[in-house]
This record gives structure tokens, C-alpha cells and sequence, in this order.
């Protein structure tokens, strides 16, 4: 009986011993190296040696870090809550019964499925200041004289890249959200449709407490999701202008490619990662909760 | 073996055939030299290049890249250790890319005497642009491009002039003219972007156009907020409030801002010469018949333009760097900067004898109609900072045209954004050096 105990949990072993290595090689391993690099003044391939915690410091004294994690915060904020209400709205519209609801549902995808960088250049073209189609059809209309240029204050500029990044990022938010609804018993709203219920309280009541596990699952993806968002705003923006969306990401990005070093853009990279951690650890504990 | 031996022969009496190129004690040959290019370049640099394959039996690839991509891929193919035997450097990164040790000076590899020699034949400030850091010369000057003032000969007509404009007043003057008429909608549109090189560019040309300095003559301080400084910015703001230019001008680069022009809907462009082929095109342009060049209008300064352009740098990656020079010294030889005037029209070459009046029927003007006027606009050519300051990146993405933006958009006073600029960038200087 003890050697049978004793073999299986040999064989659990082995059998975790590929994912663990996975996870070790292929996440552990480059953490602790990105922990390492920002200890490292790394200037293009100069390595100047260990510095302790110096472009951490340096980050910081420079205000650029504080700079970029506002910028992320706003971006992270303006997509979350606008994808998650206007998924769960449009999620509710597409679980009714109507003609050609599947067709719709596969038609709200589309977004989702072209690739981030071409949607990155097809709304700088839609949106461009001078020749942009959308100025031209505000025009047409008579709703603007001139230009509006998208992209150049900055409440605006961060405003437009939340909004193109949920024409893009909604429909996988919808998906998400019609599987729970669909998981829904009926007999649950006939119970509360007997008890009287109108349909707010019905929404309230019975769809969002069913949908807590579902809505956490849907948040934590577009969390770290949102948190490394770069392709678009490397497009649309590139950070500007000024900072004002130069997000975590894009600022790891632009210390280790655009200005060569490497160990500040390790640091930066690191905190981004504490960061990400931190919140997803949040959304599990509060997932299991739950549970 | 002797055929080993002729082989050597031959290559030796080829090396010493063509004077200046190359010692005769070389390392072996390698099969092929890698070269990462700006795509336009394998058509400016393609015969001289093919005249080294000819006489070596090196085979050369070309990996083009526009001119967007090629910071990136550089760098990262050198940090990522691939074997890139020359690069594009252009001319505004070889302090940066030197200071790093991404690039093997061509000291390596000739002589002082043998460098002075090869020198002797480019235009002085482009081989400035390429040696003013370390004392060292990181790579032969292959194009000299520059940004010239072009205008639309047609409408200045329309509007009674039969002269471009000579100073930036009478240009000013002439755009209201021609907006208050209908014929335009802007008077030009530059690229006064962010993060971003034009933002430099085009700072660099009013301030100079001012009479001002990036520096003091020893590089101890930076003094780009003289009073130059800030009425170079002043004037770029007046004009941007009174929509002489377009907002769009804080957002679009000088790669993209050109098509008002080539519509026939302004009446100057201030851009690099490359515009000039397009608006010949009448696939891409209305101005085909209407398109002129002149020399930049004068503020303080007569006239100014600043200098672009590069030439092809050994990469410290190459596993057969003396024959990476070698093929250099080529591509930026009188037969490549020949290629780089067919391509420009007559413009951007290096080689300034080219420009001489004994060469004039090797370059017929309906051929070459640039070469002229490149050669009498080379009189006023300058230089950005990027020639010697090491962090010149960072100090344009992060410090100056942030500066510079705060100030055209109004949400500082122009005095103050480059007075914060200049105090950052001190601080850097001491904390960096140059």
C-alpha cells in the first residue's frame, strides 16, 4: 500500500515535470534575468557593470516612471470599465432570440479578428487630421469646420486610442460574456418574473450574481491584456503626444530599443511585470472567494 | 596551388588598379557581404556595388529596409550578434551608435594618411558629419541629402510674382496672399513632430535661420534657448495660430505631409529632395509643370539647410570587416555618389567635383535639374547636434521636442519650455558628457 503511495506520487511528479519545466524556462527564468539586467548599466552592447538599483532611481528622479504609470492607469481604467459596460450591454442584446442573431453574432468578431497592426494603421488613416474620412464625413455633415486633430491634445489622444482599442478588444469580451449568459437557467428568471421582478431587477438580481465568475474571468484577461498594450499605441501615437500615452509598455519599448539601454528598460519591464502580478493575484483571490 | 597564387595575383594587381582601394594584405575572402540598406539605396549604390562583386567575386545581399525601420533592425540585429557586415548609418545616429560600440571606425582599417586621401574628394561637411566624435571616422559620406525650399511656379505667377521669395517675410506674405485668393489651403506644411527627427529638423533650420547654436563653440553648454532660440519657436507658433500652416503639422512626419503640395493646394514645401521625384509624377501629382526649387528663404541668415544622409558603416558584427570597408569605400566612390545624383536628380552626391563645371556634360541639366542649385545651396549646409552628442536619442524623444511641443500648442510659454529643455539637457550633459 505505502510503495503504491509512494509511486503515484512519483508518477504526479513526472507527469508535472514538463509543465513545471515549461513554466520554469520559459517564465521563471526570464524574470529573474529581466531582475538581473536592471541591475546592469547596458548601453547597446556595453555592459558597464552592476549598478544595484540605480535605474530604478533613475526612472524615478527623471519622473518619466510615475509619467508612463499614469498614462497606463488612465488607458487601463478607459478600457476596462468601456469594454466590460458596452460588452455586457451588447453581450444582453445578442442572447435574445431574433432572426439572424447568429449571423450577427459571427459579424461582431470581425474586429477581433483583423490584426492589431492593421487596425492600428486603418484608424490612423480613418482619423487623420487633414485628409482623415472621419473629419471629412464631420464636415459633410457640418458638424465641424477645419480639423479635429484626434491625436494631438492629450485627453483626446488617450480617449481615441481607448476607443479603438474597444472597436477592436469588445467582441472578445462579448463572447465572453454571451457563454456565461447562456449558462443562465431560464428557470431562474421565471422564479423571479413570478416574484415579480421587472427586467432591471431580474439583471440585477439573478444575471450579474450568476456572472461575477464570469466577468472576473473577463477582467483579468483584458487587464494584462490592456497592461501590455503597445502595437496600437506605437501606431496611432507613438506615446505622444508629449507622454501622455506613453504606457508602461511602450516606455520598456522605447529605453531598450530607441535609446539602447537595456537595463533601465529591464527595470522598467520589471515593474510592469510586479504590476500585472499584483493585479491578477487580486482578481484570484477575489475568484476564489467566491469560490 | 597556382592557381591559388594567379588568383592572388590578380586580386592584388585589381586592388593596386584602383588606387586607393584597399591593402594588399587581406584576410581570406568571405563567400558574401551582408548589408542592411535603405531601400532606396540598392538602386543609388547597386552598379558600384556590382563593380566590387565583379572584381572580387563577393557576392553582396541587400537587406532593405525603409528608412522607419532601420534604427530597429540595426540595433537589434547587432545586440543580437548577426552577422551584419554594413549597415546604413545615417548620419544623424554615429555618435550615438559609435558611443555604444555598434560600429568599427574605418581607422581600424586605413591609415590616417590613406583616409585624409579617400576624403579629400567628398564636400567637407559631410565627412565632418562623420567623423566629429572620438576623433575617429565611422564611415565614408554616401549621400549628402538635404532639405530644400521648392515652390509652385504656376501660382506664384497667378498671384504676380515672378520670383520665389527671399526671406521668410516676404514667403509668409505671399501664403496669406495666396490662402486670402482661394489657391491654397495652407502656405506650407511642415512636420514638426514630436519624438521624433523632422521635430529636430526643423527646429534646427529656424534656429539657424535666427543665427543661433545648439552649443558654445567648446560644447560646455547648450544654448538652444538664446534669444534665437526663442524667437525661432515664436515665429513657429505665430504661424501655427494663424493657420499658415496646419495643426496636423504637430502630427504628420515630412515622409507624409507632402500631398497638399503635390495637389497643387500650396504654394511652398520645405522637405528633402526626395519630394522633387514625386511631383514630377503625374500619377502622384498635379504640379508636374509647376514645381521649382530655390534656395531657402533668409530670416538673420541669408539662407541655411540642414544636412541628412549617411553613408554605410562596418558593423563590429562582420566576420570579414576589412573587405565590409572595402566594399564601402566602393559604394561611396565617384561611381556611387554618380548613382546617387541619377537617383536625386543631381542632388545628394558626395563627391564634389561632380559639381564642377567640368563634369557639367557627364550631367545634362534636363537629366540632372537639381545639381545646380544642390551645388550653391551646399554653401549653407549645417549640422544638427546628433553628429556629436552620445545620448542624442533620448535628448530629442524625451527632452527637447516635448519642449518644443508644450510651446506650440500653447500649454507653456516658449521661453520657459526651452529654458526646462536646456536645464534637463545641462543636466544630462554633466551627468553623461557629450
Amino acid at each position: 500500500m505505502k510503495i503504491k503511495e509512494v509511486s503515484q506520487q512519483k508518477l504526479g511528479s513526472l507527469l508535472m515535470a514538463p509543465t513545471f519545466l515549461l513554466i520554469l524556462f520559459t517564465a521563471v527564468i526570464p524574470i529573474i534575468y529581466v531582475l538581473y539586467l536592471s541591475t546592469q548599466d547596458i548601453r547597446g552592447i556595453m555592459n558597464r557593470g552592476f549598478v544595484g538599483l540605480d535605474n530604478y532611481v533613475t526612472i524615478i528622479e527623471t519622473g518619466r516612471l510615475q509619467a508612463a504609470l499614469g498614462a497606463t492607469l488612465y488607458f487601463a481604467i478607459g478600457v476596462i470599465v468601456f469594454q466590460m459596460v458596452m460588452g455586457m450591454i451588447i453581450a444582453l442584446a445578442l442572447n435574445v432570440d431574433f432572426r439572424g442573431k447568429n449571423m450577427v453574432r459571427t459579424l461582431i468578431l470581425i474586429p477581433w479578428a483583423i490584426p492589431t497592426a492593421l487596425v492600428g494603421v486603418m484608424w490612423s488613416r480613418f482619423l487623420a487630421a487633414t485628409d482623415g474620412y472621419f473629419n471629412a464625413t464631420l464636415r459633410l455633415l457640418g458638424l465641424i469646420e477645419g480639423e479635429v486633430n484626434w491625436f494631438l491634445e492629450r485627453s483626446l489622444a488617450i480617449g481615441t486610442v481607448v476607443l479603438v482599442d474597444s472597436w477592436k478588444f469588445t467582441p472578445i469580451t462579448v463572447m465572453v460574456f454571451i457563454a456565461g449568459l447562456q449558462a443562465i437557467p431560464r428557470d431562474l428568471y421565471e422564479a423571479a418574473l413570478v416574484d415579480g421582478a421587472n427586467r432591471w431587477q431580474q439583471f440585477w438580481r439573478v444575471t450579474l450574481p450568476i456572472m461575477k465568475p464570469v466577468i472576473l474571468v473577463a477582467l483579468i484577461m483584458r487587464t494584462i491584456f490592456v497592461f501590455h498594450a503597445f502595437d496600437l499605441i506605437f501606431i496611432l501615437t507613438g506615446g505622444g503626444p508629449g507622454d501622455s500615452t506613453r504606457v508602461l509598455s511602450y516606455y520598456t519599448y522605447q529605453e531598450t530599443f530607441q535609446f539602447l539601454r537595456h537595463g533601465r528598460g529591464a527595470a522598467v519591464a520589471f515593474i510592469l511585470f510586479v504590476l500585472t502580478a499584483a493585479v491578477t493575484l487580486m482578481y484570484v483571490k477575489a475568484l476564489r472567494e467566491k469560490d | 596551388m597556382f592557381r591559388h597564387f594567379l588568383a592572388l595575383v590578380l586580386v592584388t594587381v585589381m586592388v593596386v588598379s584602383v588606387g586607393n582601394f584597399a591593402a594588399a594584405d587581406m584576410p581570406e575572402k568571405p563567400d558574401k557581404l551582408n548589408i542592411i540598406a535603405l531601400d532606396i539605396d540598392v538602386i543609388q549604390f547597386g552598379e558600384a556595388a556590382q563593380e566590387f562583386e565583379d572584381n572580387y567575386g563577393i557576392e553582396v545581399e541587400w537587406l532593405e529596409y525603409p528608412y522607419g525601420e532601420l534604427w530597429n533592425q540595426i540595433t537589434t540585429s547587432i545586440a543580437g550578434g548577426a552577422t551584419i557586415d554594413l549597415f546604413h548609418m545615417s548620419n544623424s545616429w554615429h555618435a550615438e551608435l559609435a558611443e555604444l560600440g555598434m560600429v568599427r571606425p574605418l581607422n581600424d582599417f586605413y591609415t590616417d594618411e590613406e583616409l585624409e586621401g579617400i576624403n579629400e574628394m567628398y564636400w567637407d561637411v559631410t565627412v565632418e558629419f562623420m567623423k566629429s566624435h572620438g576623433g575617429q571616422q565611422w564611415a565614408f559620406p554616401g549621400t549628402a541629402a538635404s532639405v530644400s525650399f521648392f515652390y509652385n511656379e504656376g501660382m506664384l505667377e497667378e498671384l504676380g510674382y515672378t520670383e520665389p521669395p527671399e526671406t521668410w517675410d516676404e514667403m509668409l506674405q505671399i501664403s496669406r496672399e495666396a490662402m486670402d485668393e482661394g489657391l491654397a489651403s495652407y502656405g506650407f506644411f511642415p512636420g514638426w513632430l514630436a519624438a521624433h527627427e523632422d521635430g529636430m529638423v526643423w527646429f534646427d533650420i529656424m534656429l539657424k535661420l535666427h543665427g543661433g547654436e545648439w552649443m558654445t563653440e567648446d560644447r560646455s553648454e547648450f544654448i538652444f534657448n538664446s534669444e534665437a532660440g526663442v524667437e525661432a519657436v515664436t515665429l513657429m507658433k505665430e504661424i501655427l495660430d494663424e493657420g499658415l500652416v496646419p495643426r496636423a503639422a504637430l502630427e504628420e512626419s515630412d515622409w507624409a505631409n507632402y500631398h497638399y503640395f503635390l495637389a497643387g493646394d500650396q504654394p511652398f514645401e520645405i522637405n528633402w529632395n526626395f519630394i522633387y521625384g514625386s511631383a514630377l509624377d503625374p500619377d502622384r501629382s498635379e504640379i508636374v509643370d509647376d514645381i521649382a526649387v530655390a534656395l531657402m528663404p533668409g530670416i538673420e541668415k541669408d539662407s541655411y539647410t540642414v544636412l541628412g544622409g549617411g553613408g554605410y558603416a562596418v558593423s563590429p558584427t562582420s566576420r570579414a570587416p576589412e573587405w565590409a570597408a572595402l566594399l564601402s569605400q566602393y559604394m561611396h566612390s565617384e561611381e556611387g555618389a554618380r548613382g546617387v545624383m541619377a537617383e536625386q536628380r543631381g542632388a545628394e552626391g558626395t563627391v564634389e567635383k561632380l559639381y564642377h563645371p567640368e563634369y557639367d556634360d557627364d550631367f545634362p541639366a534636363e537629366e540632372y535639374p537639381l545639381r545646380d542649385f544642390f551645388y550653391e545651396q551646399m554653401q549653407y549646409a549645417g549640422l544638427r547636434p546628433s553628429h556629436f552628442i552620445t545620448w542624442y536619442s533620448e535628448f530629442r524623444d524625451n527632452i527637447f521636442t516635448p519642449a518644443v511641443h508644450r510651446a506650440l500648442l500653447g500649454q507653456q510659454d516658449v521661453e520657459e519650455a526651452l529654458n526646462q529643455a536646456q536645464q534637463e539637457a545641462q543636466r544630462m550633459l554633466e551627468a553623461e558628457g557629450l
